[in-house]
């Protein structure tokens, strides 16, 4: 009995171990180690009114970035998924120029949306079995191009007004000691709330596990008999229907649609879910390492300003991250592969 | 006098020509542990693959499972009578745990939604009880050892319900206290009244463990037999049953300088201690099963796989070969093990293949490959090696195994290497063939080339080399005059352990 | 039917037969559509100033593809060495002689060049030095470029899509911080004749396209670096076996790849007399779909450079088409993106119904 206990315990401790150990462990260490640095230089940095609304300004990419990582778990890649957001957020918005509803409804109609354009690439990754990367570079240029040339007018500047109430509720808010106002905004719930259910998705249903086995080992996924068709609508329409809400959430954020925002950040959000520890060629990758991905890179791009570097270096520190943070996968990998098989290309 | 779980009858199958099994006959008795032995190429992966429904026999067969007769056998249908091959490759998840592994067709299969942690562990632990194994639960698969992925391949049989568990060579990358661990588990297995057949090469293993073994010879059934009716050297017989033809080997040009010596190559984990010496005009074999560490020798002689220790010394010079570049340059030529995908670049033609190795000689003006010389090189080396295709710019992926595996050899040859590496020269290839191979490889070595010939198929090894080394584990056990040794007692060296 | 002795020629004179008579069909169409303005002088002058340029990325693709990886960087490469070249170009132009200084101070002040340092050049040896060491520059500035995606693929190892994802980013940083994200513009007039003028009424940059082409060609199909980039595309581990030093093919594969992109700048820069980051970037989706249109595969190991000049060609006939139909870019990129899907789909689908067709045929038998 004791014995058995022992066990246990000693599993528990293993699997701290490990995670202390983890990739997800450095990156946060790393994001840490930046604010501090950053902070250094320019003390209005570190804020709680900054952290909550860093918290609710990449609640954007994270929504999106989640999608994203759950294809690259199963093995595939979508770049479409700017596209995607983009057409949602024109289409959803257009109609409630012309019908009143409420926002619960635009989260819905956009993500519908978005599913209805995940699923048309799932159709032609499962169906055609064309390659990931092309096939949504593809659709990128469909979605997007078709959206521009059969709309007359793609932008939109008069918003409802109820969009915008969203992104300025909080859940609870107070106020500190210099008089300024810090709350948890309802993005920021919202965020978390997706990012809660993928975790639970991911460790606790089939289809999630199935989705881990399918980048693990498509072969034997296939011989166990997991139903891939499934899997894959599953995981493409996913990031459609988070690329739709995270386009609602823009849509209350900025007010105003904008056929060319969404696009720039595509690389920002591949970037991201890589730095967080996800294998491009699929099977390993958490949520939280997303979320910290994302965090890591909306952090770059928004505090060089505060260091007196101008924006135009954005780029290149985020280049140079992600060129930096993948070398030392590779590499690492390679070096502990050294002692491995003799075989190798 | 339990009931036959397998009876196959009459199974015959041909691929493109080639006879990979003719009229044999398997049946396996209901929780009996039953080996399928043979050589290499006699047939043992076809007859597990139309077991398992992969693939289909040639007419005339009859294929009966606890004693209904299937007419066709799909895949599904094998595997829900509970048939289960563990491949080679044991089909796992690497990045997923034990417990995941091992339970992961139960909830496929109940079509549940949602899995738990505490039912998977439950299933895993259920499932290893059975063989009484213990594996670290919460592990994944990638960060475990092959004996111990092999065990969770096993349970994960188990919990879909096998009643036959088929294992191909599972022994072939353990090591000993590893295989007596899995034939323990085997035992257990058959006290659960899970049927067992072990596709296995090696003859001690059989003894141990088996009820009755079923002997296959390049295609045909030898008979079924009581473990307790034969011994090693019938078994032998039955497996080789051949007259030793021995062919006219040429010796060693000069009892001179032997062009390549081996001084203690060690690798920790591949070989130890290895020591070798190879004479021009000499065929050297090495005979060991796959798993000896023969091929991660060659590779490290290549400038493959670089050695912890030891020596290479080429034509009297220490020399370090860190790379292929450097063996090659020493005049050293590879022909790999796997040949469609280490050896050939399968949708190119037949021309680009032949002529990868020797780029540099084929440059004309201007450093330009030019074509005249590259089309006289292509056709001399097809004609001089017989290469049989319909043109130069066919694409080598419609050539057969034999012919595939010349334009191998011929990469090589215009290099005019003084030492020419084989591995498993005539894997998958018909008799035919073979021969014709082993009679290019006598040219070579009457020209002076030395020649050190891998396999781990008796008869070949036994005829076409000069001197042969065995290697097992890692170490080379013996050395002997081929002339001195019979086919026989070589198998029993090679297949004991 | 004689094919080269270099791989990837597919099935040889037939394939490329059928593409000179899709590119013929093309053509005619698009010409009985509307041949008064297609196929009038300035719409084919037009097409042919044009071309070049974008022919020129597509062969840096094609060399990074048939060698199995991918180069999503060579629009920010191109314009990278424009700048490059354009600052040289007009520090040296200015003051007569190669001043470090001048140059770096075009760096930091970034403004638009000023059109006061620009004279009126008489095209002499002067210019004509000035205007190599340009070129020069662009393409030293695309082969720097290109050397870092090779060391980061083949040494490093990172897979080429997160590789050159990553350049791309960083060298358009890069350019972004030199120019402030400003065009650079006002070049000398003799320069411009590498993009805008004539030799013997063939396009200057058509020459260059054509130069480019066969350039391409030998390198693939004749020489040994060519031979070894199909080699490891089609199967790294025999190319290994077989004694090619993996890493060195690939590093010089996209060092080509820079070296081209590079040429590409140089041409962008002299047609439209400008250089700014952001031109060009709806070319990589043409560029990865012109390239899969010729008939490269995506793995690795095949292609050949007549059928990838044809679909270059086709392409920009069709582009032309939808000109003078009047379709909007956007438009455009629809019937792109659709394309690439329907292209693929086919070249993956084809094999797979050969092959069921045929075990059809064997089950029966």
């Amino acid at each position: 009995m004791s014995d058995a206990t022992g066990a246990r315990r000693d599993t528990a401790w293993r699997a701290i171990g490990g995670r202390l150990r983890s990739h997800e462990m450095y990156l946060l260490l790393l994001i840490v180690a930046y604010c501090l640095i950053v902070n250094g230089i320019n003390s209005s940095f570190l804020t709680m009114e900054n952290i909550f609304d860093v918290l609710k300004s990449s609640s954007i990419m994270s929504t999106m970035a989640i999608g994203v990582f759950v294809v690259m778990l199963s093995g595939g890649m979508d770049i479409s998924f700017t596209a995607i957001a983009t057409v949602s957020m024109f289409v959803t918005v257009r109609l409630f120029q012309l019908f009143t509803g409420d926002l619960l409804i635009a989260f819905v109609l956009a993500g519908v949306v978005g599913m209805v354009m995940g699923s048309v690439n799932a159709i032609l990754v499962h169906f055609c079995r064309l390659p990931t990367l092309i096939v949504t570079l593809g659709t990128s240029s469909i979605f997007h191009g078709g959206m521009l040339a059969l709309a007359r007018v793609p932008y939109i500047y008069t918003v409802p007004r109820y969009f915008s109430g969203f992104s300025k509720q909080t859940l609870f808010s107070w106020t500190t000691a210099s008089g300024v106002t810090v709350g948890l905004s309802a993005m920021t719930v919202m965020m978390l709330g997706i990012a809660l259910l993928t975790w639970a998705l991911l460790r606790y249903s089939a289809l999630g596990r199935g989705i881990y086995a399918l980048g693990g080992n498509p072969e034997a996924a296939k011989r166990a008999g997991f139903n891939i068709m499934r899997i894959q609508f599953f995981v493409y329409c996913y990031v459609g229907l988070l690329s739709g809400l995270a386009s609602i959430q823009y849509v209350s954020l900025v007010r105003h649609v904008h056929p060319f925002n969404l696009m720039d950040i595509m690389l920002d959000i591949i970037a991201a879910v890589v730095l967080g520890g996800t294998s491009l060629t699929g099977g390993r990758g958490t949520v939280w390492g997303t979320l910290l991905g994302v965090w890591m890179i909306y952090l770059i791009r928004n505090s060089l300003v505060l260091m007196r570097i101008p924006s135009y270096w954005d780029s290149v520190v985020i280049g140079l991250v992600i060129v930096v943070s993948t070398g030392i996968n590779s590499y690492g990998k390679i070096l502990s592969r050294a002692g491995g098989k003799a075989i190798d290309a | 006098m339990s009931e036959d779980f397998l009876c196959l009858r009459n199974i015959s199958k041909t691929f493109a020509g080639v006879r990979a099994l003719s009229r044999a006959d398997l049946s396996v008795k209901e929780g009996e542990v039953h080996t399928l032995v043979g050589e290499n190429g006699c047939g043992k992966s076809t007859l597990i693959k139309i077991i398992a429904g992969v693939l289909q026999p040639d007419p005339g067969a009859s294929i009966a499972i606890r004693g209904k007769v299937w007419k066709r056998l799909s895949a599904f249908d094998s595997l829900s009578q509970g048939i289960q091959v563990i491949y080679q490759d044991l089909s796992l998840f690497p990045n997923l745990t034990v417990a995941e592994n091992i339970s992961v067709s139960q909830y496929i299969q109940e079509k549940k939604p949602f899995v738990s942690r505490r039912e998977m562990a439950d299933i895993a632990r259920e499932a290893m009880r059975m063989i009484s194994v213990s594996l670290d639960l919460s592990t994944t698969v990638q960060e475990l050892s092959i004996a111990k992925q092999q065990l969770v391949a096993i349970c994960r049989s188990i919990t879909r319900g096998a009643r036959l568990i088929i294992m191909d060579e599972p022994t072939s990358s353990l090591g000993r206290r590893d295989v007596e661990y899995l034939l323990s588990v085997i035992r257990s297995l058959r006290e659960e009244g899970i049927t067992t057949l072990f596709v296995g090469h090696k003859l001690n293993e059989v003894f141990e463990i088996a009820d009755r073994v079923t002997v296959l010879r390049d295609g045909r059934g030898m008979g079924t037999y009581e473990i307790s009716q034969l011994n090693a050297a019938e078994l032998i017989q039955l497996m080789t049953g051949r007259q030793i033809a021995r062919a006219q080997l040429p010796g060693p040009r000069s009892e001179g300088a032997p062009i390549l010596e081996v001084k203690e190559l060690t690798k920790k984990g591949q070989f130890q201690g290895i020591n070798l010496t190879l004479r021009p005009g000499e065929i050297l074999g090495i005979a060991g099963l796959r798993g000896s560490g023969r091929t991660e020798l060659a590779l490290s002689i290549f400038g493959m796989n670089r050695a912890d220790s030891g020596e290479i010394v080429v034509a009297g010079t220490p020399r370090r070969i860190r790379s292929v570049q450097d063996a090659m340059a020493l005049g050293m030529g590879y022909v790999p093990e796997e040949r469609l995908v280490q050896g050939l670049f399968m949708d190119h033609s037949v021309r680009s293949n032949l002529i990868v190795t020797v780029l540099d000689k084929l440059l004309g003006r201007l450093g330009l490959l030019d074509d005249r010389r590259t089309d006289g090189f292509v056709r001399s080396w097809i004609s001089e090696l017989g290469i049989k295709t319909p043109s130069a710019d066919c694409p080598v992926k419609q050539l057969s195994g034999g012919n595939q595996q010349r334009v191998v050899l011929s990469k090589w040859m215009e290099r005019a290497p003084r030492i020419l590496i084989m591995d498993g020269p005539t894997v998958g290839i018909d008799v035919k063939a073979k021969e014709e191979i082993h009679e290019i490889m006598r040219t070579l070595a009457s020209k002076g080339m030395g020649v050190i010939m891998i396999s781990d198929e008796v008869a070949e090894i036994a005829q076409h080399t000069n001197r042969l080394l065995l290697m097992k584990s890692g170490r080379i056990v013996g050395e002997y005059e081929t002339s001195r040794i019979t086919e026989d007692g070589l198998l029993k060296e090679l297949l004991y352990t | 039917m004689r094919e080269g002795a270099a791989p990837g020629r597919g099935t040889g004179f037939t394939r490329t037969g059928t593409y000179l008579l899709a590119f013929l069909l093309v053509f005619t169409l698009i010409s009985l559509l509307n041949p008064k303005q297609f196929l009038s002088l300035t719409n084919i002058q037009q097409m042919a100033f044009q071309l070049p340029e974008f022919g020129v990325l597509a062969f840096a693709m094609m060399v990074v593809m048939v060698s199995g990886g991918i180069d999503l960087s060579i629009i920010s490469v191109s314009t990278l060495s424009g700048i490059a070249a354009a600052i040289t170009l007009l520090s040296v132009a200015s003051s007569g002689n190669l001043d470090l200084s001048l140059i770096l101070k075009g760096i930091m002040a970034g403004e638009d060049s000023a059109t006061a340092v620009v004279q009126q050049m008489p095209f002499d040896l002067r210019m004509l030095l000035i205007i190599l060491l340009t070129a020069s520059v662009a393409l030293a500035v695309g082969g720097l470029c290109g050397l870092l995606n090779g060391i980061l693929v083949a040494v490093v190892r990172i897979p080429p899509i997160l590789a050159t994802l990553g350049t791309m980013k960083l060298f358009e940083g890069i350019a972004f911080v030199v120019t402030k994200g400003s065009p650079i513009t006002s070049f000398p007039k003799p320069f411009l004749f590498i993009g805008s003028g004539s030799l013997l009424y063939v396009p200057m940059p058509m020459v260059i396209f054509a130069i480019g082409a066969v350039c391409v060609g030998v390198l693939l199909q004749k020489t040994r670096l060519g031979f070894t980039i199909y080699a490891v595309g089609m199967n790294a581990v025999a190319a290994r076996f077989s004694g090619i030093r993996n890493w060195g093919v690939l590093v010089r594969t996209y060092l080509v790849s820079g070296i081209l992109a590079g040429v590409a700048g140089l041409l962008i820069m002299s047609r439209v007399d400008s250089v700014k980051v952001g031109y060009g970037s709806s070319y990589l989706l043409q560029a990865v779909l012109v390239v899969i249109l010729g008939g490269v595969s995506y793995l690795g190991g095949k292609g050949n450079i007549l059928d990838v000049v044809l679909s270059i060609l086709m392409l920009r006939v069709i582009s032309s088409g939808f000109n003078i139909a009047g379709l909007t870019e956007y438009f455009r990129n629809v019937i792109w993106g659709s394309l690439l899907v329907v292209v693929t789909a086919a070249n993956n689908l084809v094999p797979v119904l050969a092959a069921r067709i045929a075990e059809r045929r064997a089950d029966t038998r």
